[in-house]
């Protein structure tokens, strides 16, 4: 059920305090993988709305919520990057969250940090991770949904090593359920 | 296109039920949010579901009583239970009532996943599975013996009361009787059926070979053992072993199977473990065993391990009009193999049918009819289009005339070719004159105007 249209732009917005260079690679990487024209906008305030303080997580359900109040136009697309730990009630945590086939979307960068797993910082390996998880959610977005190949951007996510394991491009199945208008390149981005 | 894994997400909190939801449906998943237990159990009457994601604590009907109702409409549905007030009794209950497991909130996502997909995988396979064996069922649905002949009815009264149980069955008869087919229809009517029936054919083996086809080898027990290899037993475990030609076994192999049989394990060449065999043993021979048993070839208390039931399959010669029933079915099933229309048989083959002692048997048969569909023009199958060829009369007994009879059916086509011209009947035959002179005396030949 990918949306018919495409958005006038899709604007990445930082939700608080995010690591330097975050959204230039998150335009960069969403880009090179589709035909989207990407504009990045001035940031907005840590999402306190949606703590839940009985565990000290944020609803990124709740977040994308906000989003589309805060961002109605229909043709706009709102991808959002924040440095709080996201989760939904089920769950212990979530990387990120899309609407599947929606105009909004949300990523954590807190547990990409190699320091949250007790390892020295690396912000190569964060932003690489940042990338795949970019890539993976807008691809919800335009309507796909997981896949069982382990190098396909695709590949749920549960943990930093399945992360780690699966590259930035789409397996040929979900390249093909990709809506034709935001195809870029022969295989996307590497 | 398979159709999508239905999930039901039953939680009375809207935000849980329905970011559960939208989490299961980016696996591809067709996750439905349900507000509690009765609109569950409503559902699921009327719907397909494959699982079922229940909270265990809901006003009215609780997780338990969901689990409860939903295994007694749908038994064996799984049911994942979970909450965040777990204790221990309430798992216990949980898993006591059936659920499929328990889970407590928030849960793992990646636990989730792998949980959900095992779930998953197990269905399509159980599907296959299902799937596979309605497939086998059709196949066989079309039973493949035909005649209406006392004999044959036996037969297969003898097959439906043998099949149930596992006892082994020795078929003997004349090559191309049949005898795997009965075989097979046994195993097929068994409650072995949708496991393995191995056929392995004794006399068609080396002598060296036999014991590593019937128990396997492993890798290194002889010069080019270059892997292990299993054996029939074991490849026909929880199914049926077919054993043809079981009278041309070397005395050791038959002590070895002796003891496979008595043991119902058997140890691979050059292996020392022992590998259980649960395998259903049916055997074949064309030869008379209890003459062999007289002779000194064939073990005795091997033929009666062999031969708890016992089951011969008459010669085609002795089944009266079943050869032209066989001949019916194998022109109907040649016909519609190679695309070609065929009506019946002209009265002179159907006359010839009766005549012929058909030593070959059922697979003669089928054969010479093969090849009436291939060659023959015309709507009916004529004469000319069986083996034996134009009008002639069919070879009476081809296979089963002795040396002596075909020597002396020889010697007469020489002389008759050279008009009885002895000299150069000889150079033909490669004998000298007075060799040919005593065997025409002793064979009494006669030239064909004496003969007249």
């Amino acid at each position: 059920m990918p949306p018919c249209e495409p958005p006038g732009k899709l604007c990445i917005v930082s939700l608080g305090d995010t690591p330097d260079d975050a959204e230039e690679r998150v335009r960069s990487a969403i880009q090179s993988s589709f035909e989207l024209n990407c504009e990045i906008l001035s940031p907005e305030p840590r999402p306190e709305f949606a703590l839940d303080t009985s565990r000290d997580q944020y609803n990124s359900l709740e977040i994308l919520d906000w989003l589309e109040s805060r961002f109605p136009r229909p043709d706009q697309w709102i991808f959002s990057i924040t440095n709080v730990d996201l989760a939904i009630p089920v769950l212990t945590f979530v990387f990120g969250e899309a609407r599947l086939g929606g105009r909004s979307a949300v990523i954590s960068t807190f547990r990409l940090h190699e320091e949250f797993h007790g390892r020295p910082a690396d912000t190569m390996v964060l932003l690489s991770r940042v990338e795949k998880e970019a890539i993976h959610e807008v691809g919800h977005m335009l309507g796909l949904t997981h896949c069982l190949d382990r190098n396909c951007v695709m590949y749920p996510s549960n943990s930093l090593a399945q992360t780690d394991v699966k590259s930035t491009r789409f397996c040929p199945g979900c390249r093909s359920n990709l809506p034709p208008w935001c195809l870029a390149g022969p295989s996307g981005s590497d | 296109m398979k159709p999508a894994v239905r999930i039901m997400v039953v939680d009375d909190e809207k935000i849980v039920r329905e970011s559960l939801s939208v989490w299961l449906q980016k696996f591809g998943y067709e996750a439905v949010p349900v507000e509690g237990g009765q609109e569950a159990l409503d559902l699921l009457d009327r719907e397909e579901w494959n699982i079922l994601l229940v909270d265990l604590k809901m006003p009215r009907i609780d997780g338990i009583e969901v689990l409860r109702k939903a295994l007694e409409v749908k038994p064996g549905i799984p049911v994942i239970i979970f909450t965040a007030y777990a204790t221990v009794e309430t798992a216990v209950e949980a898993m006591r009532v059936g659920a499929y497991d328990y889970l407590i909130k928030p849960i793992d996502p990646d636990m989730l996943t792998l949980k959900v997909q095992k779930i998953v995988e197990k269905q399509s396979l159980e599907d296959e599975n299902i799937m596979l064996r309605e497939k086998i069922d059709a196949i066989y649905q079309f039973d493949e013996i035909v005649g209406n002949s006392k004999s044959v009815q036996e037969v297969l009264k003898m097959v439906g009361s043998v099949a149930a149980s596992d006892a082994t069955v020795l078929i003997t008869g004349e090559s191309g009787t049949g005898k795997e087919l009965i075989a097979r229809a046994i195993h097929r009517n068994s409650e072995r059926r949708y496991k393995p029936f191995v056929a392995v054919s004794i006399g068609a083996l080396p002598d060296t070979m036999v014991e590593s086809e019937l128990f396997g080898h492993e890798k290194g027990s002889f010069t080019g053992a270059s892997h292990a290899h299993m054996g029939r037993f074991e490849l026909a475990d929880g199914g049926t072993l077919f054993l043809d030609e079981v009278g041309d076994m070397s005395p050791k192999v038959q002590v070895d199977l002796l003891r496979v049989l008595e043991e119902k394990a058997c140890y691979r060449l050059g292996g020392n473990r022992k590998i259980h065999t649960d395998v259903r043993v049916i055997s074949a021979t064309n030869k008379d065993l209890k003459k062999n048993i007289k002779e000194g070839t064939f073990r005795e208390d091997l033929y009666y391990r062999l031969n708890v039931v016992g089951i011969h399959l008459p010669p085609l010669r002795k089944r009266g009009d079943d050869v032209l029933l066989l001949a019916e079915y194998f022109l109907k099933k040649f016909c519609m193999k190679m695309n070609r229309k065929k009506e019946g048989f002209s009265p002179k083959v159907i006359e010839m049918f009766s005549r012929y002692k058909w030593p070959g048997n059922i697979r003669e048969l089928e054969n010479a009819i093969e090849r009436a569909v291939v060659v023959g023009k015309g709507s009916l199958v004529q004469l000319r289009d069986m083996p034996f060829g134009g009008d002639q009369e069919p070879p009476e007994e081809k296979a089963a005339i002795s040396l002596r009879e075909a020597e002396k059916k020889h010697i007469l086509q020489v002389l008759d070719k050279t008009d009885w011209n002895v000299t150069r009947s000889a150079h033909l035959l490669e004998i000298d004159r007075a060799t040919l002179y005593n065997k025409i005396k002793n064979y009494g030949l006669s030239r064909p105007k004496d003969r007249r």
